[in-house]
């Protein structure tokens, strides 16, 4: 008997409680993988994010801040440092490269961050067009922030003060476009990258005009060298088992690592990945029952048809492979719909990462989840189908002939 | 078993007693049917003609007596074997048709062949039978959307598709007028010569009579 061609029949007959199954079903797995492949994948979102950066050596206060503002150019800075005092500390012979960054600016919404040319080796980052800062307000510009703001080789540009659109411009500063960087996938391309004294010196007109106006003089006043933080690489790994150590030792200082303050993110947000999870099985529970549900009714209204196939010839198990066929028909639909949704909620939420924190959201397939997935989907609909199943193959002919 | 097609009856019948909530009701007259030959079985409703198409064909065991298909016994075969022998050696041709409503008529009549364990059925036998009945234009239309007489000759191709030993037709006329009792009659007989198989119909309808060459009256017992 063509069991599959007859469950495609019977489940065409009746649409709509089918497609209402596979919906329900749908959402559930939409919720499962999304949760799954999605928070599996933040961490390699902001892993390729902060690049090359090992290490992030800034004021005391929050690990997680530093990291925030200074590897993955999401959160504002929390003040400053002395460039020399960060630098002694981070020239450790573990580390590979160390660059200053000194934040501040903006240009429509786009970082201006100060810093050095070693900034490049830090993140593996190339010059793709133009060349390298050599002089006061020269800007070079990430692979993003180029193609978003529309800037070739040699145009203007005016930063505005803070780190949002919006702030006060520096209009008597004028930038000068003089290289694009290589795309790195990394927070380094939705910057706009200058000589760090440039940064400093508009600052320090910036804070002597408000020192003027307000009489409150700003750190970019009182310290010549202030940086933001100091961004390196490590040479080896056993480097972050040491140089942080020494770091926090200093009574100004502070390391954060973001390897460390990122897991720490994503082990409070497994609560989510949980809660999640659990929504998903339950809809799928949901549509598992309500598909039980509409399979043992048709069974029964379709106890003469069974009764028929029994008499010309099909044994109890194809009969109740019938029922094992549209639960899996159902289940297969589901799972399609579901990675299907899945995926599209995935690009929608990867679109808004990007826009608010520049994450890069790449989810990866993992083929122990996808199995996992599908075997879950199957054994559910089995389960769904098995009281449907033992109705079916218990029909008896007697029914047809004496009906 | 089936050594000799020519000597063995398609279907024989001996001491056949039939048993409803376990008590002996009815006897079917002993028969020895040939391929190609047709008999009535007759008696008024209740009078144990469908149980006696039951235990032809393997579905309601008689209280005793035997019953032999070309040599084989169904009852002496295991359940699963006998629905098997079924499939293959019988058609079933009911009042009310019952067809699968969700399958066209093409994939009704290819089920007898599929229920009965041949998923590579020759296809160009049931082209031939679609033709022979007049159903090739409506071999794609769903079963709940053709007509009643199209319904009966797909029930009917469908019973015929295993080139079964005996057609057992269980009152195919009672809801017909004259004219098509007389088709469906000429139809089953026609059929049952051309593929040498043994038809029994049961019927309490009394214009049935002629179109077969032998009727037998169930007996009732005390």
């Amino acid at each position: 008997m063509n069991v599959v061609a007859l469950a495609f029949a019977y489940l065409r007959r009746r649409w709509g409680q089918a497609l209402l199954s596979i919906l329900v079903g749908a959402l559930g797995i939409a919720a499962v993988s999304t949760a799954f492949v999605g928070l599996d994948a933040l961490p390699d979102a902001a892993e390729r994010s902060w690049g090359g950066v090992d290490l992030v050596v800034g004021p005391k206060g929050s690990a997680l801040d530093l990291v925030l503002c200074c590897a993955l150019h999401i959160s504002d800075p929390r003040g400053l440092v002395s460039e020399k005092a960060a630098m002694a500390v981070a020239s450790h012979p573990l580390v590979r490269v160390a660059a200053p960054i000194a934040l501040g600016d903006n240009v429509d919404g786009w970082r201006i961050v100060g810093t050095t040319s070693k900034i490049l080796s830090v993140y593996r980052a190339e010059i793709a067009r133009g060349r390298m800062w050599a002089k006061p307000l020269e800007a070079v510009l990430g692979a993003g922030a180029a193609k978003s703001l529309h800037f070739k080789i040699g145009d203007h540009f005016i930063g505005a003060h803070g780190l949002e659109s919006g702030g006060e411009m520096h209009s008597q500063f004028p930038y000068t476009v003089v290289g694009v960087l290589a795309p790195t996938g990394s927070a380094l391309d939705r910057l706009v990258l200058c000589d760090i004294e440039t940064v400093r010196y508009i600052h320090k007109m910036h804070a002597e005009d408000e020192a003027a106006e307000t009489g409150v003089t700003e750190t970019y006043v009182n310290l010549p060298d202030a940086a933001t933080a100091v961004v390196a690489s490590y040479r080896s790994p056993v480097a972050a088992l040491l140089v942080p150590r020494l770091i926090d030792a200093n009574p100004a200082l502070s390391a954060a690592s973001p390897t460390f303050e990122i897991a720490r993110v994503m082990s409070y947000l497994r609560p989510i990945t949980v809660a999640a999870t659990a929504m998903g099985i339950l809809l799928v529970s949901i549509a598992a029952a309500g598909a039980a549900a509409g399979l043992m009714a048709t069974m029964n209204a379709r106890t003469r048809d069974l009764a028929l196939l029994r008499v010309l010839g099909a044994g109890p198990l194809s009969i109740a492979s019938v029922a094992f066929a549209e639960a899996a028909m159902i289940a297969l639909a589901a799972l399609l719909v579901g990675i299907g949704l899945s995926a599209i909620l995935m690009a929608l939420g990867a679109d808004v990462l990007a826009d608010q924190t520049g994450l890069l959201l790449k989810p990866q397939i993992d083929i122990e989840d996808v199995v996992c997935l599908v075997a879950g989907a199957f054994v559910v609909a089995g389960v769904a189908a098995l009281f449907p199943a033992i109705r079916a193959a218990r029909t008896p002919m007697e029914e047809l002939l004496q009906s | 078993m089936n050594s000799n097609p020519a000597r063995t009856p398609a279907l024989a019948t001996k001491g056949v007693i039939l048993a409803r909530d376990g008590k002996s009701f009815a006897r079917l007259p002993d028969l020895d049917v040939r391929g190609g030959q047709s008999v009535a079985v007759v008696g008024p409703s209740g009078c144990g003609k469908t149980t006696a198409l039951m235990a032809i064909a393997g579905i309601r065991p008689p209280q005793s007596g035997a019953i032999s298909i070309e040599g084989t016994d169904p009852w002496k075969l295991r359940r699963r074997a006998r629905d098997g022998f079924r499939g293959r050696r019988i058609g079933l041709v009911f009042q009310s048709f019952y067809l699968v409503d969700a399958l066209s008529v093409r994939a009704n009549i290819w089920l007898a062949a599929q229920c009965a364990g041949y998923p590579h059925h020759e296809t160009r036998r049931l082209e031939t039978l679609l033709d022979r009945l007049g159903l090739t234009s409506v071999k794609l239309s769903r079963a709940d959307r053709i007509s009643h007489g199209q319904a009966q000759r797909t029930a009917i191709a469908r019973a015929l598709l295993n080139q079964p030993a005996v057609i057992l037709a269980d009152e195919p006329t009672s809801a017909l007028d004259d004219a098509n009792t007389e088709t469906i009659m000429a139809l089953l007989t026609e059929c049952a010569v051309s593929e040498n198989a043994a038809l029994i119909v049961a019927t309490h309808d009394r214009r049935v009579l002629d179109a077969v060459d032998q009727v037998v009256e169930m007996e009732r017992l005390q």
